[in-house]
């Protein structure tokens, strides 16, 4: 949950990246941390499954420092995709301010895409928390597909599919390259802090 | 309370945002510590030993538990009602000793609230002959159920084996199906069996061994008149 | 990869229900660290998503277990969580499996954990 401490002028944001198993949540968090970590004096926590799969979450404390008086620190997590894991989903959106909805671009992944989106929803239904409203931004991940020559999704579909009612801010990324990962990023922090600070005004 | 002037956060936070995530291609106080009471209770060695048997037991809490139970034995010689209730204890822990995870667990309730009576008749100063009495017998009557639970194992467990529905593993496991030919009784195999044997063995030792002790305490409540 | 054969996961079954349910364990679950079910000993007492307790089970395991590399103390030796009126111990068995117990306050720990070494260097044995 947000936590805005006057008398200590700190700020803490939860983001959460959501998504289809196998979508490049993990991937995005690894990526900012190989990159970016030093720089804001970060340390990856991954609770994985032999197989490096997600089995709880994967989470990523990051400093920004002082920012107009105000110590900013972000935590990022992951949740794991899988299906079986759906408790285990439930429980890390807990408290969370922030969204970064991670689908997968591959043709085969449209149900999925749609599936984990449904299940959002759900889960921020239980916490009393509006999809609408909530700070959230979509990255249609696995760009770098398209040069294998596997079929993927056009971003028209993608966001007729996902974001026709949402109207959440997109970026077409390839985790695995790095492309629009920092910018993903930079929009949700942007995002949830002006929120959580309109909020408490 | 003081609003935050959220134009100059934004400015400053996208300022910082684009510093950090830029792809450029790189007291202590010691707690203190509880300060040592001096505990007058004699049963304070006791009591922790007890306590861990709730949590691990190992050979050496029970031998530390046999030997705690020894001095106070030697201490409260001349009180009857202590005695009966540590010597009960006495055998459940040779008991335990012994047998150790072939033990059956209300052994270990026997244990707990053994030691439960043997601190009221020791720390109750008023507490009447009457009830002394009520509780020592309590316990006498949970370590006769003890023989019985003994006495029913003699049935065995090849109940009648109901194959459960397993789901095949996903992640990294394989299951297949067994080609050799696995003796089976009952739907069990060979290697059950043979586990199962060797409680068997146990539970007739068991038997034998409450049963002696069991003759014993009668014995001495007898000789004591409690 | 660890190679489960059929009659094993059977064996596995037989001693969970004879060692733990038969002493009044309320359920005895075998999972494998990605938190899959593939022996499950049922006693008495209500029914539960046990798919999902396997998960958050395997969860929390590894969870702890990466909390005490922050540590640097790489053994997880106990980890039991008590509730009101059940009990949850948790045992890592042979590397790649999860031994979870819910039990009763008519069980002491102490006496589960001294049936579950028993079961776990049979297991070691056998397997």
């Amino acid at each position: 949950m947000a936590y805005i401490n006057r008398k200590s002028n700190e700020i803490r944001l939860k983001i959460v990246y959501y998504g289809p198993a196998l979508s490049g949540k993990t991937t995005n968090l690894l990526y900012v941390y190989k990159n970016f970590s030093k720089r804001s004096n970060s340390k990856l926590i991954t609770i994985n499954t032999d197989g490096d799969r997600t089995l709880f979450f994967d989470f990523l404390p990051f400093d920004l420092g002082s920012i107009n008086g105000f110590n900013v620190r972000v935590q990022l997590f992951t949740v794991p995709g899988q299906d079986k894991y759906l408790t285990t989903r439930k429980l890390v959106i807990n408290g969370v301010d922030g969204i970064v909805f991670v689908a997968d671009m591959a043709a085969s992944q449209r149900m999925n895409n749609l599936l984990a989106l449904k299940d959002l929803y759900k889960n921020l239904v239980g916490y009393n928390k509006s999809i609408f409203k909530i700070p959230m931004v979509f990255q249609f991940n696995k760009q770098d597909l398209v040069k294998n020559g596997t079929p993927t999704l056009p971003e028209k579909k993608l966001l007729k599919d996902l974001n026709c009612k949402l109207r959440k801010p997109c970026y077409i990324a390839s985790a695995l390259n790095g492309k629009n990962v920092a910018a993903t990023l930079k929009k949700i922090i942007s995002m949830t802090s002006s929120n959580l600070i309109n909020n408490f005004n | 309370m003081e609003k935050i002037d959220f134009t100059s956060f934004e400015k400053e936070l996208e300022k910082k945002l684009n510093t950090i995530l830029c792809e450029d291609h790189e007291q202590s106080n010691i707690p203190k510590r509880k300060s040592d009471r001096v505990i007058i209770y004699p049963l304070h060695n006791l009591k922790k030993i007890v306590l861990s048997l709730e949590w691990e037991i190992s050979e050496e809490s029970i031998i530390q538990y046999l030997k705690q139970l020894k001095y106070l034995g030697e201490i409260f010689a001349k009180d009857k009602n202590i005695t009966v209730l540590l010597r009960i204890q006495t055998i459940l822990g040779k008991y335990i000793k012994r047998f150790k995870s072939d033990t059956n667990p209300y052994a270990f309730t026997i244990v707990q609230t053994a030691f439960r009576s043997l601190d009221k008749i020791i720390c109750g100063k008023n507490l009447p002959d009457s009830e002394k009495r009520q509780l020592i017998s309590l316990e006498i009557k949970r370590y006769k159920k003890l023989k019985q639970l003994l006495d029913k194992n003699k049935n065995g467990y090849l109940k009648k084996r109901v194959i459960p529905k397993r789901p095949l593993a996903q992640s990294g496991l394989c299951i297949k199906k067994h080609s050799h030919n696995t003796e089976k009784a009952h739907g069990y195999s060979k290697e059950f069996l043979i586990y199962r044997q060797l409680f068997e063995k146990s539970i007739s030792e068991m038997k034998l061994f409450i049963r002696n002790e069991l003759r014993k305490l009668r014995m001495e409540l007898r000789s004591k008149k409690v | 990869m660890n190679l489960l054969l059929e009659e094993k996961l059977n064996l596995v079954y037989d001693i969970l229900s004879f060692d733990l349910i038969d002493n009044g364990v309320r359920s005895a679950i075998l999972a494998d660290l990605a938190g899959n079910v593939l022996v499950d000993a049922q006693g008495n007492g209500h029914q539960f998503d046990k798919q999902s307790l396997a998960s958050l089970a395997a969860g929390n395991f590894i969870a702890v277990s990466t909390l005490l590399n922050c540590l640097e103390d790489t053994e997880l030796t106990l980890l039991f969580h008590k509730g009101k009126n059940l009990s949850i111990h948790f045992k890592k068995i042979l590397d790649d499996f999860l031994l979870i117990s819910i039990f009763d306050k008519n069980i002491s720990l102490g006496f589960l954990r001294l049936k579950i070494e028993k079961i776990e260097s049979f297991f070691s044995s056998t397997f």
